[in-house]
């Protein structure tokens, strides 16, 4: 009886200690992407948040502009509370025209420390 | 492209990641509504014709190529943006599946990579491929017609394509995650193809 007590606590142990890994795991998995895009973020010379912590912003009352980069009918379909639209293209990225670099300074002022949340579809 | 702002945070899984963690809406990339469909039909001008040709074994003759001429039952396509900087992540990535696929006997003639550059201009993907020393075949979707024939899915995605009989080439997997080891990627397109 004893034994049999034994063995199930042995059992149960081990299940707990192959969870534990295999949630560590899945942990470590996701912070390998992050670790790269906190690279990009370094080089670039912007920060990165999580959905949790921009939630928080939100929770908080921060003072903050929301830039949401999509395609205008992605924007108006939905998007994140009080978000402006400063629609970007791909091509955008390594070069910003004088019409696009205008809208952007009109929509988030001269503040230039000013807090800025930009966003878009996904990861890309 | 900061303009001076100093404070500036990116979200980098975006709405999509927004609706997921925080709404917890699961129905979202609606990408995955293409499996099983048919890819669009479309043809491309090689850019590096001579090794493009003997490595998807297309007749030298040919102006352009279709993927259903493509010699393999099977074909991994990266559509990408060089513009994207996850897109220039995942190349490397698929890079080194491409070696792997042609050193494994089992692979190597039953599937082909191939990217292709969506709004991508000839010059810009030749000029891509030159850079980070793509050895596989690149293509270039200019106009962004075939991206908005599957439906403008977040970049970067890759689609395993079986060809049918009928010229008809099916979606059977699509992999619109980010790429954290190319082993995973070969598991799962083993499990497909054997």
């Amino acid at each position: 009886m004893f034994r049999i007590l034994q063995n199930s606590i042995l059992i149960l142990l081990t299940g707990l200690v192959l969870i534990n890994v295999v949630m560590a795991e899945g942990n470590i998995t996701k912070s390998k992407w992050w670790s790269r895009m906190e690279q990009e973020a370094k080089q670039s010379g912007y920060h990165l948040i999580s959905t949790q912590d921009a939630q928080k912003w939100y929770e908080h009352h921060e003072t903050f502009i929301a830039i949401d980069v999509r395609p205008d009918y992605e924007y108006e379909e939905e998007h994140l509370l009080k978000a402006l639209n400063v629609e970007f293209d791909l091509g955008t990225r390594n070069k910003i025209s004088q019409k696009k670099k205008k809208q952007f300074l009109k929509t988030l002022g001269e503040d230039k420390s000013v807090k800025i949340l930009i966003y878009c579809r996904s990861h890309s | 492209m900061r303009l001076g702002y100093k404070n500036v945070y990116r979200m980098p899984t975006g709405f999509f990641g927004w609706k997921k963690d925080i709404l917890k809406h699961d129905d979202l990339v609606n990408n995955d509504q293409m499996l099983g469909k048919y890819f669009p039909e479309c043809q491309f001008v090689s850019i590096n014709r001579t090794q493009d040709y003997l490595y998807l074994g297309i007749d030298q003759s040919a102006r352009k190529i279709r993927l259903t001429d493509i010699r393999s039952q099977f074909i991994y396509v990266s559509l990408f943006n060089e513009m994207c900087s996850q897109c220039v992540e995942e190349i490397k990535q698929y890079g080194l599946l491409y070696k792997f696929f042609q050193h494994d006997a089992k692979f190597k003639n039953t599937v082909k990579i191939i990217g292709i550059g969506a709004g991508s201009s000839h010059r810009g993907v030749k000029k891509f491929i030159k850079h980070h020393n793509i050895p596989y075949p690149v293509f270039v979707d200019k106009n962004w017609d075939i991206f908005k024939c599957l439906g403008e899915p977040p970049l970067p995605v890759a689609y395993l394509l079986k060809k049918e009989s009928g010229s008809k080439i099916k979606i059977v997997s699509i992999r619109n995650e980010h790429i954290e080891s190319i082993a995973d990627v070969l598991k799962e397109i083993g499990s497909i193809i054997y």
